[in-house]
């Protein structure tokens, strides 16, 4: 693994906004004078250790399910029975994304997983994989996640009505990786399209989500975080509804940072874990992250009891937090990558590389392509 | 890889979309259990119920929930005994569809074992159908400025 200084394409900025890819050069977040080089057999590590712990976070969902264990992962009791439903009824997921901490030659460490709304989607899928066929056209890149996404959306077995892709209204991000995935779904031969989160209708009589049509939506992908819904004043509705939800209910219990010390409980010393507990005895070099939290938001990181990084302009924390060991992000010409490893059904399907000059990946870190030989 | 034409998605669902689909519950009366039966099998005695609240009255009459309306398919032969089905709306799908129950408690299930077709009882006398209050604006309030995504 290496990071190598390349020259940019002269018309990348027309390139990446043929894809959709329309938010590029915010924060320079698409960047291109840059690119990470792996081998063969680091990609094959990536590869296997990201299923490897997609079967272990999918063990702890059992476990967690089992045990009855909702409330340290802050689940209001009103959804115990539909999450534990929804996996006993094995409810596919889609997709899924593993932040991994590697340097190419220690094990990689989990970090956490975005199993419920990840991002970054599009620009992994697509705008990587035509940068690689510009510029490093004799290489390959751990990227299978278009075909693949197509391929899973047929597996679901989802009823005949349209598929809704759901997220919130002007927040740019977030619309292009659901409008991306609403053509995966229609290049898989369903009906789709986007609604904006906040026009999502309730149906009193018929207890049934509608569209803007007032059509009953059967099968809902929202780019929304589980412990948002639940706790809004649609969230009581949710059990009990005829709506199908992509991801399904089970995976908030994963999207939750509480799965980390039940991780660590659960396969003490593995090489692909970090420690992580409910407290932070014991520990004086960690990170502490709140239960639900995105980007880096409401993170401190502790070396040796002193702070090190901290961010409070966030909304997270309320809920609680839990304190993992901290992980030795490698460090490149001054810059932190952190690996998004990512799964699309059960199965690792490609990474991205992000990288910061601090240690916390954030909404504002860089996206830098990939190859490897 | 194939190029993504976004500004083609919309069109291209509004001409998927063009059938009517539009949520609508309903709940058949019956002059007997036996012809309830008929219509919805016997596997859940829940499922069929004697209801005295339309003795005498029109089978014309309204509901009594907002934008509800009742109908009759057999004259004004209105009983003092009569049977409600259970209270349901019709899941399409591409082989043509299922009822799914509206529970007392709000949840709903698939009913299994049910002989109407296609969303059409054919020994009820009537039906009552309501296509309820749409609300908006119940989710998305958490997000503040910052992406749902991460």
């Amino acid at each position: 693994m290496e990071r190598l200084e390349i020259p940019v394409r002269p018309d990348f900025a027309a390139k990446l906004e043929a894809v959709g890819l329309s938010f590029h050069s915010w924060e320079n977040y698409w960047k291109e004078d840059a690119c990470y080089r792996f081998s063969a057999e680091q990609i094959d590590e990536i590869e296997s250790v990201t299923e490897e712990l997609h079967r272990m976070c999918l063990l702890a969902v059992e476990h967690v399910v089992k045990t009855r264990d909702f409330a340290r992962l802050g689940i209001p009791e009103v959804f115990w029975e539909a999450i534990t439903s929804s996996w006993q009824r094995r409810e596919p997921s889609l997709y899924g994304r593993f932040d991994l901490a590697y340097d190419g030659v220690n094990p990689p460490k989990m970090l956490e997983y975005n199993a419920d709304t990840p991002t970054s989607l599009l620009e992994s899928a697509v705008a990587q994989w035509y940068w690689l066929e510009d510029c490093f056209p004799q290489a390959d890149q751990f990227n299978s996640l278009h075909e693949r996404l197509v391929a899973r959306w047929r597996e679901l077995d989802l009823p005949a009505q349209p598929v809704h892709i759901a997220s919130i209204a002007d927040n740019e991000e977030d619309w292009v990786c659901t409008h991306y995935l609403v053509d995966t779904a229609l290049q898989a031969g369903f009906a789709a399209e986007h609604i904006d989160l906040e026009d999502i209708g309730w149906n009193s009589a018929a207890r049934a989500f509608v569209d803007i049509e007032d059509k009953q939506i059967a099968t809902l992908f929202k780019l929304y975080p589980w412990e948002w819904m639940m706790r809004e004043s649609f969230g009581e509705n949710i059990p009990g509804s005829s709506t199908r939800f992509i991801e399904p209910l089970w995976k908030s219990l994963l999207a939750c940072k509480g799965i980390l010390p039940i991780l660590w409980a659960l396969f003490p010393d593995h090489p692909n874990l970090l420690p992580a507990y409910f407290s932070s005895e014991g520990l004086t070099s960690y990170v502490k992250k709140p239960l639900f939290s995105r980007e880096g938001a409401n993170v401190e990181l502790y070396r040796d009891g002193k702070q090190l990084h901290a961010d409070a302009d966030g909304p997270y924390g309320a809920e609680g937090y839990v304190y993992q060991g901290l992980a030795e992000i490698p460090c490149f010409a001054g810059k932190y990558p952190v690996i998004g490893a990512w799964v699309v059904g059960d199965e690792a399907a490609g990474i991205c590389v992000r990288e910061d000059t601090t240690p916390v990946t954030t909404n504002q870190s860089n996206f830098v392509p990939h190859y490897f030989e | 890889m194939p190029l993504i034409f976004i500004g083609t998605l919309g069109a291209m669902y509004y001409f998927l979309s063009s059938s009517d689909e539009d949520v609508q519950v309903r709940q058949d009366s019956y002059l007997s259990l036996q012809d309830c039966q008929a219509d919805w099998g016997s596997d859940d005695p829940e499922r069929c119920r004697a209801d005295d609240s339309l003795d005498n009255s029109s089978s014309h009459g309204g509901g009594s929930a907002s934008h509800s309306f009742y109908t009759s398919q057999a004259n004004n032969d209105v009983r003092s005994t009569h049977y409600s089905g259970p209270r349901y709306f019709w899941q399409r799908t591409d082989t043509g569809g299922y009822p799914m129950e509206i529970r007392p408690d709000g949840t709903t299930r698939q009913i299994t074992g049910a002989k109407v077709s296609n969303g059409q009882p054919s020994h009820a006398f009537g039906s009552k159908f309501s296509s309820g209050s749409v609300s908006r604006g119940g989710f998305g309030s958490s997000a503040g400025h910052f992406s749902a995504g991460g």
